[in-house]
């Protein structure tokens, strides 16, 4: 509960900021410290050191996981506001009110990694959403900034009403809005065993899909990352994609038996597809912002994983270190890419010759996303596979093997990247680098490379 | 036959019609009229079923601001029929077969309208939507999300400025 | 703890490289560590004890970071650490641009080989694996020739295809052993069905199988030798090569034993096919390179023939082999690059009467090429020879055919000899000068190897005697 109550109150604080100082480097600094706080009042939370306590009549059920999964999220945002506060300033004249909606999005956050009801999962889905309509348009003169947030904004109203719709199915169908499914005899529901609910589950999950940019329904990604201002697709990429993941194996964990069979077909098909949409057109892309996005879309493909394998601990630990793993190093990545003067790959040129330190941290990073060993995403991948595995034994061998292909596949966008960097002659420009984002860099590639080593550290905590 | 059924009839008659004459309407402004007739058809659905707050709620937000709204939009827009878009044949077919999903979902309600007979709807007994009711529900089991969704409207009203206001 | 050394100094020095700014302290230091290197797998070799170390690495995943020595690995082990000093020894004169930076990737490789020949958990060796490619791709994309950066990359995605598939294969055998573990031990217990056998086998063998390379997984190997930088060559040919053929050894067929049985006879024809199509290529050849390149395809096709082969013989050939083909083809690999840095050109057309201006070199690589024919007297005789023998005994008519490779092998080592040292010299020769004392100095120990070990192969044998006898107790 304090995550929620803190974070909708540095919202407030921060809207409020904006009144009395126009330095918006003091915003920034403002939002900083806020967000430290808001680490710290979780992490209390957490290991029950100090916590608000609310009757919330089992609306919201709080557990460790949900803790923890806020933490690493609230902890790359922290990162995201290191690197690229100053990028955040640069984008419109409403510092103060960017970092308030962007709180607001964690307080919706915050909601998801605890719902214990439809209702909540829906409020919280949506508070997290409402904000990042705004941000993608936050670049008011840019056309293409405007389009982002318009179709974003349409399609994910789109999206809200399936949810909806679902919601109310289900709830004809079970006759409460809880999570785990209290039998019908109990609550004397109206129908039991009908197609009501599970069409309702459907629906869900086909929103949720919208809402990860699974395939088929990512076809709003690509043109909003890329029409969003950069800082803001970092943002939305990652820290938001997973908390999307969160909601969906939160649901799913309790309610996937609801589906039948019809969960073993669905699910692959939806991997695929979305493994194969990611990649494969990532491959064609000439702007990194693009095959970024693209590529966010892949690796969605492979957090599906974990909602396959539902309810197994493998795949729980997995989704924690595959947020983790992702989110940073896409933080970081984008963090370098807001700062190059040209977003193509033929800007990366020369990179490696005129900053060596940030080619190199650019060059695990990109290794992690492509899951090499030694980096926080082989991990991430692995846990992935495993759990996939553990859960489905030799009938999923095959689709295990059709997700690592694809990962091959995505290699070679990635590589790209780094041959440009260390490979081509060119002069790739970087503006504005200081020594301070070269130390939030650092922080990185070091957690990058530390959990890559001993992901145990990080999933001990999660034990502990 | 019963006032109520006569009633539930009529204004299911109604909202079958005007929902066909916001399809049919060449103009826009006129079906954005018969759809206003739709939202009062609804609403006194939702009279009949006792849940009064829903009805005076459909009136306002959807007949009384969202319509407004569209107008305002359509006579901005200032449509008229030489812009009308010519629609292909996909287009169409894919408005069939989404529309006949649709259709499919509701007749796989209603076949299974026999064991749900008894209890389809409380027809003036239930009291749940009174707007007394409603709210002590509202601040008691469900104060937690309806706090919450202050921050919703928070944030949208902190979009609202961002967006609106000039540079 | 040895065993942890080996991998601790490479990787340690390495990693120190990159701050060395002075061009000839860091070839100092690299090759002082190398050196160092070399000693501890030397006492490592003489002293049995002490050789694995074994400690938690990922207890929540029940990965252990466990490492060990065996017969195999110690062998494999001495061919690293020998290959690395002979390497920097002999390219000593050569400059590079970011010379840290190359130093300190090769090191990093060296760290990776010597993991992979340790690792007696198949996580940390599916590490390691992934571990040793990584510095040589770039390695090979920052100093390699002209169409270096596609060929590379088609290098890495290759191998990396493979390793993937390896780590799918790695995830299934994890759940099927008792409590989840990597351990080489847990897995050697496995019983697993036929049909698990089945895929999992192919999982497996087409990473290895890309590494070696064998036959239809070769493509990436001519073009990537050509385009490296010779230094990098030779660890690709004379030691990473041997990653295949051990891991085949050490985990593939032990842990797959029915369907390393049932599809015998599938991997020796394209191991036949591969060696006779190479050497084939190899006879068309006007570059020293890409000659090189095909010999090799066609030596490794024939280990893995024999180890398929199942015969003791055979395999003991295969360990043996092991370590000469690596010797010889970094001594081959040498005198190209002494060729190239030179003049400038590795066409056999372009050159021609080298003999005259350079006696020494011609003899050394006479002595070298007999050894690549496999003459008597020389390393490549015994292990060939015995590898001849397993693959006859298993089927006398695959035998024959892979024999034809002998005649080929011949045939383009001999025309590559005659071409470069005999004949007039062309403008090109005209000005050139013999070796210089360092790549004498290498050369002359290489061959010194090369007939020590063509006429006394026993210590070899004994090295490895207990590898070959777990091989076989595994059945």
């Amino acid at each position: 509960m304090n995550a929620i109550i803190f974070s909708a109150l540095a919202g407030v604080v921060m809207m409020f900021s904006g009144i009395f100082t126009k330095n918006t480097s003091i915003i920034t600094n403002v939002a900083r410290v806020a967000l430290a706080v808001l680490i710290a009042v979780n992490l209390l939370d957490t290991y029950g050191g100090w916590m608000i306590a609310v009757d919330t009549k089992n609306l919201l059920s709080f557990n460790k996981f949900g803790f923890f999964f806020n933490t690493i999220l609230f902890v790359a945002t922290f990162l995201f506001f290191v690197l690229s506060g100053r990028d955040i300033e640069k984008v419109g004249s409403y510092t103060a009110e960017y970092y308030a909606l962007i709180f607001f999005s964690l307080c919706g956050i915050a909601v998801l990694t605890s719902f214990n009801n439809l209702l909540m999962m829906f409020l919280g889905v949506e508070i997290m959403s409402i904000p990042l309509y705004i941000l993608t348009g936050a670049d008011k003169k840019n056309l293409k900034s405007n389009e982002a947030s318009l179709k974003y904004f349409l399609m994910g109203s789109f999206s809200t009403g399936i949810m909806l719709m679902g919601i109310t199915l289900v709830y004809g169908a079970t006759g409460n809005f809880n999570l785990p499914p209290i039998s019908s005899a109990v609550t004397g529901a109206v129908v039991s065993d009908s197609i009501i609910g599970p069409l309702g589950l459907l629906l869900i999950f086909v929103s949720l899909c919208f809402k990860v940019s699974a395939a088929p329904f990512h076809f709003w990604t690509p043109d909003v990352y890329d029409g969003a201002p950069s800082v803001f697709t970092s943002f939305m990429a990652t820290i938001i994609k997973a908390a999307g993941f969160f909601a969906f194996i939160k649901l799913f964990e309790e309610r996937s038996s609801d589906l039948r069979v019809s969960w073993k077909i669905i699910m692959p098909v939806i991997i695929i597809a979305t493994l194969l949409a990611g990649n494969i057109t990532a491959v064609f892309q000439q702007s990194v912002k693009r095959m970024l996005a693209y590529s966010s879309i892949a690796q969605a493909g492979f957090m599906l994983f974990v909602v396959y394998a539902n309810n197994n601990s493998i795949g729980k630990e997995g989704i924690l270190l595959y947020a983790a793993a992702y989110s940073l190093a896409t933080i970081g990545i984008f963090a370098i890419l807001i700062r190059m003067k040209d977003y193509t790959f033929n800007g990366y040129n020369g990179l490696a010759k005129k900053e060596p330190f940030i080619a190199a941290v650019n060059t695990i990073l990109l290794l992690s996303l492509a899951g090499i060993p030694l980096t926080a995403g082989f991990f991430a991948k692995y846990y992935m596979l495993a759990a996939a595995i553990n859960a489905g034994g030799k009938s999923v061998l095959w689709l295990v093997v059709i997700a690592v292909l694809f990962a091959a596949v995505s290699v070679y966008y990635y590589f790209r990247v780094i041959q440009a960097m260390y490979f081509k002659e060119g002069d790739a420009e970087v503006e504005n680098v200081n020594n301070r984002f070269k130390f939030g860099l650092l922080i990185i590639a070091a957690l990058i490379i530390s959990i890559g080593i001993l992901p145990s550290v990080l999933l001990n905590w999660f034990y502990f | 036959m019963s006032a109520i059924q006569i009633l539930f009839w009529f204004l299911s008659g109604l909202a079958l019609v005007s929902a066909i004459m916001v399809l049919i309407s060449k103009n826009p402004v006129h079906s954005v009229l018969w759809l206003v007739m739709v939202f009062f058809a609804i609403s006194g659905h939702y009279i009949l079923m006792n849940a009064q707050f829903l009805a005076i709620v459909n009136l306002i937000v959807y007949a009384g601001a969202i319509m407004v709204l569209f107008l305002f939009v359509i006579m901005l827009m200032n449509l008229d029929k030489t812009s009308d878009p010519q629609k292909n044949w996909w287009m169409k077919l894919a408005g069939v077969i989404s529309g006949g999903c649709l259709l499919m979902e509701m007749a796989t309600l209603v076949r299974q309208a026999a064991e749900m007979k008894e209890k389809t709807v409380m027809m003036k007994e239930g009291s749940i939507g009174l707007i007394g009711n409603l709210g002590k529900l509202l601040f008691s089991d469900y104060v937690v999300p309806f706090e919450i969704s202050s921050v919703l409207f928070l944030s949208a009203m902190v979009g609202a400025v961002v967006i609106g206001k000039k540079n | 703890m040895v065993a942890v050394l080996l991998i601790l100094i490479p990787l340690l020095s390495g990693l120190a490289s990159f701050f060395i700014k002075e061009d000839r302290t860091v070839k100092g230091w690299s090759l002082f560590s190398s050196v160092i290197t070399l000693l501890a797998v030397l006492y490592a070799i003489f002293n049995p004890q002490q050789l694995s170390y074994d400690a938690a690495w990922l207890p929540t995943l029940g990965a252990r970071f466990s490492v060990s020595l065996d017969g195999m690995g110690k062998m494999l082990c001495l061919l690293t650490a020998i290959s690395l000093p002979v390497i920097f020894v002999s390219t000593f004169k050569n400059t590079y641009q970011k010379a840290s930076a190359f130093y300190a990737l090769m090191l990093l490789t060296q760290a990776g080989l010597m993991g992979v020949f340790l690792a007696t958990d198949i996580l940390l060796f599916y590490f390691f694996w992934e571990l040793a490619l990584i510095p040589v791709y770039f390695l090979c994309s920052i100093w390699g020739g002209e169409k270096r950066i596609a060929v590379t990359f088609k290098f890495f995605i290759y191998t990396f295809v493979g390793s993937l598939l390896m780590l799918a294969g790695i995830i299934y055998l994890y759940f099927q052993t008792t409590g989840g573990s990597f351990a080489l031990k847990s897995l050697y217990a496995l019983h697993l069905s036929v049909k698990e056998q089945n895929i999992l086998f192919w999982l497996f063998f087409i990473a290895f199988a890309i590494k070696m390379p064998v036959f239809p997984f070769h493509t990436w190997q001519p073009d990537t030798y050509e385009q490296s930088p010779t230094a990098v060559t030779m660890i690709l040919s004379g030691v990473m090569v041997k990653m295949g053929i051990f891991a085949v050894i050490r985990w593939l067929i032990p842990i797959f034993p029915l369907a390393a049985d049932h599809f015998r006879d599938i991997v020796i024809i394209i191991s036949i096919i591969g060696m006779i199509y190479a050497s084939l290529i190899a006879i068309k050849q006007d570059d020293i390179k890409r000659l090189i390149a095909y010999s090799s395809i066609a030596h490794i096709g024939l280990m893995n023939a024999a180890i398929f082969a199942h015969h003791q013989i055979g395999l003991e050939g295969v360990m043996i082999q092991m370590f000469n083909h690596g010797v010889n083809v970094i001594g081959l690999w040498i005198v190209a690059d002494v060729i190239e840095q030179q003049l400038g050109t590795r066409k056999f057309s372009q050159l021609g009467g080298l003999a005259q201006k350079a006696p020494i070199l011609a003899i050394l690589l006479v002595v070298m090429s007999l050894a690549n024919i496999a003459l008597p007297l020389t390393n490549s005789f015994v292990g060939e020879f015995l590898m001849f023998n397993g693959l006859f005994q298993y089927n006398a008519w695959m035998a024959a055919v892979a024999g034809v490779s002998i005649i080929l092998a011949a045939v383009y080592t001999l025309n590559m000899i005659q071409k470069i040292f005999y004949g007039n010299t062309t403008e090109i020769t005209n000005h050139a000068k013999d070796i210089n004392g360092n790549v004498q100095l290498i050369l002359v120990v290489l061959v010194v190897v090369v007939i020590v070990l063509g006429v006394y192969p026993q210590p070899m044998i004994n090295l490895t005697k207990d590898s070959v006898q777990i091989f076989f107790a595994n059945r």
